[in-house]
């Protein structure tokens, strides 16, 4: 390790922030006078290492858009996201080819830190559970078949689907696909995780099960930013809150105290309606 | 009203020529399956660039299934074979002109077929691909196109089956396929009925064959 790298990593071991997201805006049908709906105003935020910040907010409030910001999945309009110290913006150099390419190079490099489990979970039907942990592994990381398989394995195993290795997706409950999709994430080994309402599309009884496997990675030490309407979750688990409503950051704070005692209105009335 | 069964049939120069039939329809069956293999990587050419939602690539790429889908494959043929040989000086032999001309007629609608089964696709498989950090590339690759494929045999097959019958035409420009062996026959024995039912007898034959080729491959690839 170089002495800068080192730095760094004792840096980051400090609380020093993961990511930082500066002025985030997006909109959907951009450039589309009627259609275009300005998703995200301007929001910004900051996670360390190790903390876990819940996304609360009603639905429609940009808080899924939000993460996809983060990972360029959905580039900003405007605004940068800084990951590990090195910003990155939405604004693709489209004049030199050269450029072009070494953007979306970065873009790749960033997202094999970053792992993001999805709504509905999204795993590749075509593909058994061991491949689908080990897709990325092999394809994004340069790991050969064998060390991508162990891998996969390993990850596997950890969620409880070691068993279930070398079944397909349609075989699977709802709960096992979203923990197989949580080992997809984790065979990567990401230095931060994004849950995109990860416990939205499960059946009740198995809602319990995904969220204790997330509480257990937040225990390992994990950076997360979830997005959820699991307020016992939030507050248990989360050590920062950040209310979201119609595109902007409206309130922030402690898990705890944002849950418990919130301040703005907004906030307030949220939290009634869905805790009722 | 005439009576049809004043007509003696005369099966005998047909039979007697079996082989010639089925060296000639061998040759439909390759230039088609040459053409068709072609027609699928260009198609899938196409339908990315369709897709690409950049418009400079987009646009082409839409005009191209749009013109090629119009002209009739007889017009490619006489292009391809006569045309260019004129306007450009290349010269193709008839085989290579037939599957130049195959290949474009095909490559349009595969390029539809293609991106018909893109479409199809969850938006979330190509997001959780790209989150994992592969390329566009590999998520075409990887994820995309296998799942694509399996959604696609069907109409493929029937694009197969298109170009097989297309491929007849080939014997207008001088390719001495299974068309051309009835042609002679019927010139020397004016059998035109019997000389060509071969013809259609072979194409439903080799149609049959083909489809139950397809059905056991959709059952090879279907996912549990």
């Amino acid at each position: 390790m170089t002495e800068a790298a080192a730095n760094e990593a004792a840096e980051l071991d400090l609380g020093e922030e993961i990511v930082v997201a500066e002025g985030i805006h997006k909109s959907f049908n951009r450039g589309q006078k009627e259609r275009e709906i300005h998703v995200l105003r301007g929001v910004d935020l900051k996670v360390a290492k190790g903390e876990v910040l819940v996304v609360i907010g009603p639905s429609g409030s940009g808080k899924s858009t939000l993460l996809r910001c983060l990972n360029f999945i959905a580039p900003p309009d405007a605004g940068s996201v800084t990951f590990l110290g090195h910003c990155l913006t939405g604004e693709v150099p489209r004049r030199r080819p050269a450029e072009r390419m070494r953007y979306e190079r970065d873009l790749r490099f960033y997202r094999t830190h970053i792992g993001m489990v999805f709504q509905h979970f999204n795993l590749f039907p075509h593909m058994t559970a061991a491949d689908n942990v080990a897709l990325g592994p092999t394809r994004a990381l340069g790991l050969t078949r064998r060390e991508a398989k162990e891998r996969s394995l390993e990850e596997l195993e950890r969620v409880g689907m070691g068993e279930k290795a070398r079944q397909y997706p349609s075989q699977l409950s709802g709960g096992q696909k979203q923990r197989v999709a949580i080992a997809r994430a984790l065979a990567m080994r990401p230095q931060l995780m994004l849950f995109d309402e990860a416990t939205s599309a499960l059946d009740p009884e198995l809602i319990g099960g995904i969220l204790e496997e997330m509480k257990r990675l937040a225990e390992s030490g994990m950076t997360m930013i979830v997005v959820t309407h699991e307020m016992g979750f939030a507050r248990e688990v989360g050590d920062r809150v950040l209310f979201m409503d119609e595109g902007v950051v409206v309130e922030e704070g402690g898990a705890r105290d944002v849950i418990e005692r919130p301040q703005n209105e907004r906030t307030q009335a949220f939290l009634s309606a869905i805790l009722s | 009203m005439t009576n049809v069964l004043a007509y003696e049939f005369a099966w005998g120069p047909v039979l007697d020529r079996w082989d010639l039939f089925l060296l000639g329809a061998w040759l439909d069956v390759w230039v088609t399956a040459i053409s068709f293999v072609l027609a699928c990587a260009l198609g899938i050419g196409i339908a990315v660039l369709r897709l690409s939602g950049v418009r400079l690539l987009s646009a082409p790429a839409f005009a191209y299934v749009q013109i090629l889908r119009g002209v009739p494959l007889l017009v490619f043929l006489y292009w391809v074979y006569f045309g260019v040989a004129i306007v450009i000086g290349l010269n193709f032999s008839p085989v290579q002109a037939g599957i130049v001309a195959l290949t474009l007629t095909g490559s349009a609608y595969t390029a539809e077929i293609f991106r018909g089964g893109l479409q199809a696709l969850d938006a979330g498989q190509a997001e959780a691909s790209r989150s994992l950090g592969l390329s566009r590339t590999g998520t075409y690759r990887h994820v995309l196109l296998p799942q694509t494929l399996r959604i696609v045999i069907p109409p493929l097959g029937n694009v197969f089956i298109g170009l097989l019958k297309g491929a007849t035409l080939l014997s207008i420009i001088a390719v001495s396929d299974m068309v051309s062996v009835a042609n002679d026959l019927n010139i020397n024995f004016f059998t035109p009925f019997e000389a060509f039912t071969a013809v259609a007898v072979i194409l439903v034959a080799l149609v049959a064959v083909f489809s139950a080729g397809v059905t056991v491959l959709e059952r090879v690839l279907r996912l549990p």
